[in-house]
């Protein structure tokens, strides 16, 4: 039992030890021709941004509409101000649901995809072949994919904050509870600066572990297209579990 | 020059390569034959530093492969051309990008010496009016050939073939013998083969090993494997006859 133990954790040191010794190298290397690069990064970023755009919205929407739901239903209670819901909805939003949503329909889409593509590029040789031509692999590869990651994730969170907060004014505006001037008005007062920062550190967190750990995972993947399956479905996983620790770890260090 | 010095390998345990010596000489284009399963991969993925001996050394030139930094590995391997079995085309880019991709990231000609070069080499591999398709379109005979275009856009020193001609029909197989029989003849380029294909060594190779139970049983010319004396050496070229 111990000892199983014991050798889990040294597995999870040997992954991290790799993992950072990837990215080391990922951003180390030279950054190449530009036109090539250029090329590279935008094509990642119309894959993580612009194409889970759509997705990310309607996520928030209806988290954004259902929190606001719950909230009024809570409400029950003659005492409670009717604006509460509008406090507690915004900052939720922000603070928590905006970047955790966005998080997880990424760690769906872009790092199973992610994973998936260096998979197959690594059973079939290709990873080889980059390396035999003398073109670093991790900085060719993984480098692009973590940058259009952290680059993006910020504007996919701001779009979740905002289209969830509209659903849940939405909502409270229809629902004969609350009024509108009351929800802005509870909204206003508990908003902070600090909220949109500290949504933003997430995003920037998080775009960062779902792109790196998909390429850490893709990248040594082994064994044919079972491996590939394997590695996407782990990159989801993982990503998830990643996202969940981080976030508790930084509500932990800045709230 | 590439000297291969008592080089062992095993993965697991489990012993592939148990002292393996042989050299090979400029201009050169030395073939690996052996049983499948006998480690011609793992010993030609030695000789590009893709993979490094537990015991033994690689030189290439003067240099070892196993005492370079990564980014001095990176620079040795600009002079090293390979072709990959599969082809190891790059999927998500054109034939053209693919190509052109050595050339770019090495490099900083301008677009137009690029276009040039690359132009150049699909046209020796008779490919050129695929230049904009992508590698799902093509063939495995087209593939094969637009990877020894990529392979040897950059005039590499060194060349390495796994299975080059392996799935392939006799004439593209006998296209692709003539354009690495040209590429080390002509052009002075050491050349490395792996090879199913005793046609194909027997017709274009200059020397040929004998990868056998870990070891190079046999080194020779094509003249010296043809007079065969050694039981396993000559046995293994009656099992393969039939591809004469
Ligand atoms: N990365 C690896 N991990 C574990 N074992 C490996 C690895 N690469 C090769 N081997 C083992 O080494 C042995 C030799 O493999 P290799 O691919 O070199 O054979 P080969 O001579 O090229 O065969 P073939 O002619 O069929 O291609 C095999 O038993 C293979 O399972
Ligand atoms: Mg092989």
């Amino acid at each position: 039992m111990i000892s199983a133990l014991a050798s889990k954790v040294v597995t999870l040191f040997q992954h991290v030890g790799r993992f950072v010794r990837l990215l080391g190298e990922a951003f180390g290397s030279p950054i190449y021709d530009g036109p090539t690069y250029r090329q590279n990064l935008a094509r990642e970023m119309k894959q993580v941004g612009v194409e889970s755009l759509p997705i990310v919205a309607i996520a928030a929407a209806f988290t954004g509409g259902v929190t606001t739901e719950q909230t009024i239903y809570q409400m029950r209670y003659p005492l409670i101000p009717e604006s509460t819901v509008g406090a507690i909805v915004v900052p939720s939003v922000i603070l928590e649901f905006g970047a955790l949503i966005t998080a997880f329909i990424l760690a769906g889409r872009v790092s199973a995809r992610i994973a998936a593509e260096l998979g197959s590029m690594r059973t079939n040789g290709q990873i080889d072949a980059l390396s035999v031509m003398g073109i670093s692999a991790s900085g060719y590869l993984v480098w692009p994919r973590v940058l259009a990651g952290v680059i993006t994730f910020p504007f996919l969170y701001i779009v979740a904050s905002v289209v969830g907060g509209a659903a849940g004014f939405g909502v409270a505006a229809t629902s004969g509870t609350v009024t509108p001037a009351e929800f802005l008005s509870g909204a206003r007062s508990f908003f902070t600066g600090f909220m949109a920062v500290y949504g933003l550190v997430k995003a920037v967190v998080f775009g960062f572990l779902i792109t790196a750990i998909a390429c850490y995972v893709g990248f040594y993947t082994e064994g044919g297209a079972q491996g590939v399956g394997r590695s996407a479905t782990r990159a989801a996983v993982t990503t998830c579990m990643f996202v969940l620790v981080a976030d508790y770890l930084l509500a932990l260090l800045m709230l | 020059m590439i000297e291969v010095e008592n080089v062992h390998k095993g993965f697991d345990g489990t012993p592939v390569l148990e002292g393996v010596d042989f050299e090979i000489d400029e201009c050169n284009l030395f073939a690996i034959v052996g049983h499948s399963g006998s480690g011609k991969s793992v010993l030609l993925r030695h000789l590009v530093g893709l993979l490094q001996p537990d015991q033994g050394h690689v030189r290439v030139g003067d240099t070892d492969l196993a005492t370079l930094s990564d980014d001095e590995l990176e620079t040795v391997r600009t002079r090293f051309g390979m072709l990959f079995q599969g082809g190891a085309l790059f999927d998500s880019m054109t034939v053209y990008d693919n190509v052109s991709l050595p050339l770019r990231l090495h490099t900083d000609q301008p677009e137009s010496e690029i276009e040039a070069r690359v132009m150049e080499e699909l046209e020796r591999v008779e490919l050129r009016a695929a230049a904009d398709q992508t590698p799902a379109s093509l063939s495995g005979g087209q593939v094969k050939r637009v990877a020894l275009a990529r392979a040897i856009v950059r005039k590499p020193q060194y060349l390495f073939y796994d299975e080059p001609s392996s799935g392939l029909d006799p004439e593209t197989s006998s296209v692709i013998d003539a354009l690495i029989k040209q590429l080390s003849r002509t052009l002075c380029r050491m050349g490395v083969m792996v090879t199913h294909d005793m046609h194909s060594v027997l017709s274009i190779a200059d020397q040929v090993g004998f990868l056998h139970e870990g070891q190079m049983r046999f080194v020779g010319t094509v003249e010296e494997l043809r007079a065969c004396t050694d039981p396993v050496l000559c046995d293994f070229l009656e099992a393969n006859a039939y591809q004469l």
